[in-house]
């Protein structure tokens, strides 16, 4: 038998293998988080440090960064023996956050090291300064938890670390039963993997695996090659979580040549004191994540496709922290990075790319004491927003984005209503976030909880409050993330910076409005189809107050779509040769005028082709012609001379109390 | 269940053809009947089917049919023009649902598209109400909107109303005044306490829907096929498959169209059911290969497995369902290769049409039934089902140029690609059989449709499986399904209790009083009510989890019996138990089943002669090409052995017996397929 069929035999019984870990895990744990939230991933690698194998619906942030977890544990040249596992944490090394914990399981046949099982589990805690270890106030990790570097432990479980460990976490009962539970399963693995490398011979079993990596690197490398060769850069942003006059921000260069393509994050800022970083495996993470989406959504991620791609994070940066930046909201960082990919993408692939999405997680917790039962608390959601769009549809309405997993992130009113003193007010749609496009965005989540205790608080660690996901090829943004309170018929802001709430109190009585993100637009607005834009207003998904950008207006209670809205002002581009920050702009007198534009505000430069970009006013000049200057590092991704510059209400609150750069 | 003596028939519409199933109880003999499908009026293809049997209706007993016409009303969008009614602020429960994709593989797809939901937001109307979770009104019935939105949809050509109102399922209350009222200007009316009494808006609001989508529909159809039946002198008692494997009077199938969705598949394992039971077997996997997809099934002890839930193309169904997990290969699955020149077997198939290569019907990818007809598994020339003839060199020249492309010979290319079919579905069955604590080992395992028997051993092999059983007709093994199976009606309570004394007696209660309301909905349909039976189920979960457990517990439960039925059945899924934790009861369930009277099976008569093949022909086997018998099934009596490598033909499929496989046909005409070498 032909060994590419041995392989195709061998690549579906190493796909089981994982399917089967997978459900053992959901079997098996004892957090709600694993059993219904699904927040763990499982792998396959070689003894090489090779991913060989993952489910496919692991979360790519996740499953991912487990090549580096167990690339680094092999960089120590530390002896790996049959008896023992390695726990694994740390971001600086190739993990996420401190809860995701991954048990790194050697598989030996013969007394050699032949592969490994990896199972990366959210931990409900991993100590630090809050229950829940995630918190929005830490400043260096130590705050966020145990850092475990390749901590040996028996395969049995039991040793003095781990005593040290679950001493030092809470919920320290479901911690160990978790643990056990994954040992278990990676002990049923181990054996399945040996069952395998048995009945088909080690030798047989790791050419195929060869084999797997080469077919899947040469598939990459042949999207890779159809595109066109050059450099090609993008931006993606995140609120940060103080006053500052720039956000952060994710800066990518993507140069392709040939059959290869390498990403290089250098411009992107520098390491904050604030849960807002991420370790080095998340660059390429990131990277790979779009690309396969974009280029070859079919496809499976394992080391052979990551060998396609060469990805460089300076160090320091927010994308590559060092110690001792927190990385807690690292997956807020690896949205922008995400981004960033696709902002670059999108002027290779014009036609192909869509609109942004929600660019973080929504963490929402409302807690207190429940006055009916007299016990604590603790309601958790974090809703998904509105897709992007895409040439030939609409974006998808309040739906888990293509880069994250399936969790459910609201629960069912009914069953809320029966365990927490909460009333849920309203599960709907948010009309008009959808970003307006000739092809919609899709609209996000607006929930309405209603409190019924004295006492409860409201926190929230949520990102793209102010930065709306972006429209490609002349789209508009969706609407950012919101939280607001709405007290006696008032509306109250919970915290001075949009989406960082800490422990905001609430009274009884109170509705929190969870509004998620639309997501970006598609193509021009004033170009939709008149029909398609009927049905959204017949469905209020459009309602008047979103026909502007359509160029369209209500008369008599009938819709005419009258060609370019008002706010639509062109302005020449001029790039600056003086260095200048990437996203700083200055605007000539008159295109401030028209568009009545001051400091700090945020402005689009939507193009006909390609992502929106967006630049931060920095000062005005004098000047009668309306015009718009950059840095110089956007020649080549801005060949236009005349671009479509449209004000946005975002700006950055309290800006100029610190200057960035 | 029918006087004795009047023939059972077993009706199946499916989308090309509708076959019948006859079984005269008196002579004991079983009979097929096969008619074109008639896809605009499937009831008339029923009739005409049954015009060709030649049966005089006034002969039938029990009619039993299964039907896709709800299946397929739903999947193609075709059912009535339909509105829904729900608590202010709760408009999108259906589109939104808990915010997932609810579509396998669409993690890293940038394009995906979600499922749009049945009824348009236009057509979804809000109304002022409130409805606690503890059942008191919060806010009243605004009357008045009710009244001006009722003769807006009457105005507007609304056919059918779902009316979906927030904690239903502890006070009705509101549902049933809006239902009331809306029944005077609207043909169909929904409500989602009728087809959903449990707690979990997004599920019940879903099915609701569905229901009312398919209400008038499903309605006329019925009515009219058993209006016909009924003036052509039909006196017996006309049933419909439903998803769980039981069976629906035509009054259900008016009011909870929903149940008939998804019942195709159910029918297959309740046939297998049926047999195994006969032949004293209770471990097995049913394994149906079709065209572009296989369904497997664990029994366990003869019990079939039921799931509460189904995601059917992005829409939720909450209805009580057999648990069949459905892999993307089939006989028609194309096989190819990826960029990276990976043979690649599935998941997009060559369907029916234009099918495999071979079907010649202008098909050009090979599939997984090309590369038996490379191997010589499938013969040149047979006939495949009614009217498909093989293109020998259609398949072989499909096959070849795929094996171009990597330079190998066309028989290893399509070796290869049956060994990715079969790796793939073993996978499965592995996985289904492990995840519910079974070795695989100790299963059998049951194949039928067309192209199951063709690769029974072969996955046996992969599994460690010693034993393969073919049942009679594995190509239409389905239509049988529906006569062995029983009459089900359930009613349900959401309890949301501490499980304890009073919550048991409360149960106890409920129960008695469901038992008596379903013993009278069986008795104004008509149905003798002698051999009615009924079951108790709860739902129940460790308290603060968010998900039941369902187990079944006898009426004289005591609150310490009920926790361990739950902790055994608890652990028996999750592997483990929280002893620690108190158990909450969410829902009682009350079952009433009416137990059927299928038809016997009758024992085959064995005969001394030797078997004969009607042919040799080459066959590839694992290293080669080598003559092998061929067996026309309907030869082969009670008793008959035959040693592998041999192809067993028959109409409606084909068994490929390997080198070191036996066969024996068994007292009911199965085909005991057993490996003797391990």
């Amino acid at each position: 038998m032909s060994d590419f069929i041995t392989s195709a035999v061998i690549r579906e019984s190493l796909a089981s293998v994982v399917r089967e870990m997978r459900r053992s895990m959901v079997r098996s744990s004892y957090s709600s988080i694993i059993y219904e939230g699904y927040d763990f991933s499982c792998a396959i690698m070689d003894a090489r440090g090779q991913l060989v194998a993952q489910s496919g619906e692991d979360h790519p942030f996740h499953v991912i960064p487990v090549a580096w977890s167990v690339g680094k544990l092999l960089e120590t040249g530390v002896d790996v023996r049959d008896e023992d596992v390695f726990l694994h944490n740390d971001p600086y090394s190739g993990g996420t956050h401190l809860n995701d914990v991954a048990v790194i399981w050697p598989v030996f046949e013969d007394g050699r090291l032949l592969m490994f099982v990896v199972i990366r589990s959210h931990w409900a805690d991993i100590g630090g300064m809050t229950p829940g270890s995630l918190s929005g106030k830490a400043r260096e990790i130590l705050q966020e938890g145990l850092r475990l570097n390749h901590v040996r432990v028996p395969k049995t479980g039991r040793s003095e670390v781990m005593d040290v460990i679950f001493a030092n976490v809470r919920i320290n009962d479901e911690a160990l039963a978790d643990f056990r539970a994954v040992l278990g399963t990676c002990r049923v693995a181990e054996a399945r993997l040996k069952e395998l490398l048995r009945k088909y011979s080690t030798g047989t079993v790791l050419a195929a695996i060869d084999e797997l990596l080469r077919a899947s690197e040469e598939r990459m490398r042949s999207a890779i090659r159809d595109l066109p060769d050059g450099r090609y850069v993008g931006t993606g942003y995140l609120d940060g979580n103080e006053p500052a006059l720039f956000p952060l921000r994710v800066q990518v260069a993507l140069t392709l040549e040939g059959d290869g393509l390498r990403a290089d994050f250098d411009g992107t800022s520098a390491q904050v004191p604030a849960p807002l970083n991420a370790g080095p495996a998340i660059a390429a993470t990131s990277v790979l994540t779009i690309v396969k989406s974009f280029l070859d959504p079919a496809g499976v991620i394992n080391s052979g496709t990551i060998r396609a791609i060469e990805v460089e994070a300076p160090a320091g940066t927010i994308l590559h922290a060092t110690y001792p930046a927190p990385c807690g909201g690292l997956n807020e960082v690896r949205f922008a990075a995400d981004g960033a990919v696709m902002a670059a993408l999108a002027q290779i692939i014009p036609e192909r790319i869509t609109g942004d999405v929600r660019g973080t997680s929504n963490h929402t917790y409302i807690g207190g004491v429940d006055p009916a039962r007299g016990k604590p608390f603790i309601f958790y959601e974090y809703p998904s927003g509105g897709t992007g769009a895409f040439d030939g549809s609409d974006g998808n309405h309040a739906v888990r984005a293509f880069n994250e997993g399936e969790n459910v992130s609201i629960q069912s009113a009914e069953v809320v209503e029966t365990i927490y003193p909460l009333r849920i007010r309203r599960n709907e749609l948010r009309p008009d976030s959808g970003g307006p496009g000739r092809f919609r965005g899709g609209c996000g989540l607006l929930r309405e909880v209603e409190v019924l205790a004295d006492g409860a608080r409201l926190s929230v660690l949520s990102d793209r409050n102010l930065i709306p996901p972006f429209g490609v090829n002349g789209g508009r943004s969706g609407a950012p993330n919101r939280y607001e309170i709405q007290r006696n018929g008032e509306t109250i802001e919970p915290s001075a910076f949009p989406g960082k709430v800490a422990d905001f109190p609430l009274q009884r009585g109170d509705v929190v409005r969870m509004m998620s993100s639309g997501g970006g637009g598609y193509g021009a607005a004033p170009a939709r189809d008149p029909e398609r834009l009927t049905r959204d207003f017949e469905d209020g998904v459009v309602t008047e107050a979103g026909l502007e950008p359509y160029g369209a207006e209500l008369t008599n209670g009938t819709l005419a779509m009258n060609g370019w809205p008002t706010d639509e002002t062109s302005a020449r581009v001029v790039l600056s040769n003086e260095k200048a920050p990437v996203h700083a702009c200055r605007v000539s007198a008159a295109l401030a005028q028209r568009l009545a534009l001051s400091e700090g505000q945020m402005v689009e430069l939507v193009r006909a082709h390609g992502p929106a970009m967006r630049f931060w006013v920095a000062d005005t000049e004098p000047g009668v012609e309306p015009s718009i200057a950059l840095s110089s590092i956007w020649r080549g991704a801005l060949e236009e001379e005349i671009c479509v510059v449209r004000a946005t209400p975002t700006r950055m609150p309290n800006m100029g109390a610190q200057q960035d750069e | 269940m029918q006087p004795n003596g009047q023939i059972i028939v077993g009706i199946d519409v499916g989308g090309t053809f509708t076959d019948l199933t006859l079984y005269d109880p008196q002579s004991g003999e079983t009979r097929a009947v096969k008619s074109p499908s008639d896809s605009a009026r499937p009831d008339q293809g029923v009739l005409a089917a049954l015009d060709k049997s030649g049966l005089d209706l006034g002969d039938c007993g029990l009619m039993v049919h299964g039907t896709t016409v709800g299946t397929n009303a739903l999947l193609e969008r075709k059912g009535a023009r339909t509105a829904m009614i729900t608590t202010a602020g709760f408009r999108d429960v259906i589109e939104l649902g808990r915010t997932t994709r609810m579509t396998p593989n669409t993690l890293y797809n940038p394009y995906f598209r979600k499922t749009p939901p049945l009824v348009r937001r236009k057509d979804r109307h809000t109304i002022a109400e409130r409805i606690g979770a503890d059942g008191a009104v919060d806010r009243p019935l605004d009357e008045a909107a009710l009244a001006a939105l009722a003769k807006r949809l009457s105005a507007g050509g609304t056919e059918s109303v779902a009316v979906c109102l927030l904690n239903s399922y502890a006070n009705d209350a509101h549902e049933q005044a809006v239902a009331d009222h809306l029944r005077a200007h609207i043909p169909f009316v929904c409500r989602s306490v009728d087809v959903l009494n449990e707690i979990r808006e997004y599920e019940r609001f879903s099915t609701c829907v569905i229901n009312a989508y398919l209400m008038p529909l499903m309605g006329r159809y019925a009515g009219r096929l058993v209006d016909t039946l009924r003036e052509r002198g039909y006196q017996g008692s006309f049933h419909t498959m439903a998803s769980n494997g039981g069976l629906l009077s035509d009054a259900m199938v008016r009011a909870v169209p929903v149940r008939t969705i998804l019942s195709g598949p159910a029918a297959g394992v309740a046939a297998a059911a049926y047999l195994m039971q006969g032949l004293g077997r209770g471990d097995y996997v049913t394994y149906d290969m079709g065209g572009t997809s296989t369904d497997v099934a664990l029994v366990v002890d003869g019990t079939w497995p039921v799931k509460r839930e189904t995601v059917l193309e992005g829409i939720m169904i909450k209805i009580p369902q057999l648990d069949i997990q459905t892999i993307g290969a089939g006989g028609g699955s194309i096989a190819s290769l990826d960029a990276g020149d990976s043979l690649l077997v599935g998941p997009e198939s060559a369907g029916a049409h234009p099918g495999p290569a071979c079907y010649g019907h202008g098909g050009e990818e090979p599939t997984v039934t090309d590369a038996n007809v490379v191997l010589g598994r499938l013969g040149a020339g047979q006939e495949l089902g009614a009217s498909l003839r093989i293109d020998a060199d259609a398949a072989r020249a499909a096959v070849a140029r795929l094996a171009a492309r990597r330079k190998i010979t066309v028989e290893t290319m399509a070796a290869g690609i049956v060994r990715v079919a079969v790796a793939k579905m073993a996978a499965a069955i592995y996985e289904i059989s492990v995840a519910r604590g079974h070795d695989p080992r100790e299963l059998a395992l049951l194949p039928f449709g067309g192209a199951g028997p063709l690769h029974a051993c072969a996955i046996a092999d992969e599994l460690g499986i010693g034993s393969v059983v073919v049942p009679p007709v594995p190509g239409a093994f389905s239509a049988y399904g529906g006569l062995c199976s029983s009459l089900f009606k359930e009613k349900m309570a959401t309890l949301l209790a501490p499980l304890d004394a009073a919550a048991i007696g409360r149960m106890a209660e409920l129960a008695v009083g469901s038992a008596a309301a379903l013993t009278e909905e069986f008795k104004r349909e008509g149905l003798s009510t002698e051999r009615l039976r009924f079951r108790r189920e709860i739902d129940a979960r460790y308290l603060g989890q968010a998900h039941e457990v369902t187990v079944e517990v006898p009426d004289d439960v005591d609150p310490g019996a009920a926790r361990a039925l739950f902790e055994t059945e608890f652990e028996r899924q999750f592997g483990r138990r929280d002893s620690d934790k108190p158990v909450e009861i969410v829902n009682l369930r009350v079952i009433g089943e009416i137990l059927p009277e299928p038809p016997a099976l009758r024992p085959m008569a064995t005969r001394e002669t030797a078997v004969a093949p009607v042919a040799m022909r080459p066959v590839y086997h694992e290293t080669g090409f080598a003559d092998c018998p061929v067996y026309d099934r309907e030869t082969l009596a009670g008793g008959a052995t035959i040693a592998g490598p041999a192809i067993v033909q028959e109409m409606s499929s084909t068994v490929y017996l390997p080198p070191d496989w036996t066969l024996a046909v068994g007292r009911f005409g199965e085909l005991e397929l057993t490996r003797t070498q391990t």
